[in-house]
């Protein structure tokens, strides 16, 4: 007997915060009865609308489908970019070759949040800057003294 | 005297088209003149290397009879989902008292094509930062 721990991650319905530079994973089952094929699983992050749904980030994953019919499921990982804004949005999948069933989609559990900048190490580098020019005074002001004197 | 004529499979159209999952019906003739006993009537799918489908057996009743008889028995035949795709033929063996006593073949009959692909209940369960 063998046991396994399955990372479920964040159930379809709920919010996700992202950022630039995460990559975001999501699972999908579907049905499949047919011949052995391979197939293309597309994962998007948009927005929709009356008209459709606008993709704004895409990922995409093969697959190969077995001739036995049954439950597959497969995952598709999305690169969050800097080309898309702060804001919520909605998760799209759908299989490439796959005619007529709707696609899979969760509306508005996309959180793409600001890149945070830490100013940090900035600070440190003017304080270190202003420190040495302080020193640099100090000494001035040191040897003039002495010239004098 | 007991005497079994020639098989006969009839095929129609010459080449049947199907698909994997499909049920095939097959006609096979048996003729028969002598007392009366039972037969078992083993249909197959197969080529050369492979039985794709069938080994189905059908236990049937022969009357007694002092003339050779034809007698017509249909068999079904799945054709099972992982069965690869290609031309196949169709073969019969006929048993009395487990001794065969005919044996008839109609080769390259069959052709299992690609099963038009079918999706549903795609479905996102869940997602997550990786």
């Amino acid at each position: 007997m063998s046991l396994k721990f399955f990372h479920i991650g964040v159930k379809a319905g709920d919010k996700i915060k992202l950022t630039a530079g995460d990559t975001l994973r999501v699972m999908v089952s579907f049905d499949y009865s047919g011949s052995a094929m391979g197939a293309t699983l597309i994962g998007a992050i948009g927005e929709s609308d009356i008209i459709g749904f606008r993709k704004l980030l895409l990922g995409s994953s093969s697959m190969s489908l077995p001739s036995t019919p049954g439950t597959i499921m497969g995952s598709v990982d999305i690169e969050i970019t800097d080309e898309i804004k702060a804001g919520t949005y909605d998760l799209l999948c759908y299989i490439q070759e796959a005619r007529g069933i709707p696609d899979a989609m969760v509306l508005g559990v996309i959180v793409i949040g600001e890149m945070e900048v830490p100013p940090v190490e900035e600070k440190k580098i003017s304080t270190g800057v202003l420190a040495m020019l302080g020193g640099a005074v100090v000494l001035l002001l040191f040897g003039l003294t002495r010239r004098r004197g | 005297m007991t005497r079994f004529g020639e098989g006969a499979i009839q095929v129609a159209p010459p080449v049947l088209e199907v698909q994997l999952g499909d049920r095939i019906k097959v006609l096979v003739g048996v003729d028969y003149q002598g007392p009366a006993t039972t037969v078992v009537l083993n249909v197959t799918v197969k080529d050369v290397h492979n039985i794709v489908a069938g080994a189905r057996e059908l236990s049937r009743s022969l009357p007694s009879t002092p003339i050779l008889v034809r007698h017509l028995f249909y068999v079904d035949v799945d054709i099972s989902s992982d069965a690869l795709e290609g031309i196949y033929g169709i073969y019969a063996t006929l048993r009395e008292n487990l001794e065969i006593v005919g044996t008839t073949e109609v080769a390259n009959v069959i052709n299992i094509g690609p099963t038009a692909p079918a999706f549903s209940n795609l479905t996102i369960l869940n997602y997550d930062k990786v």
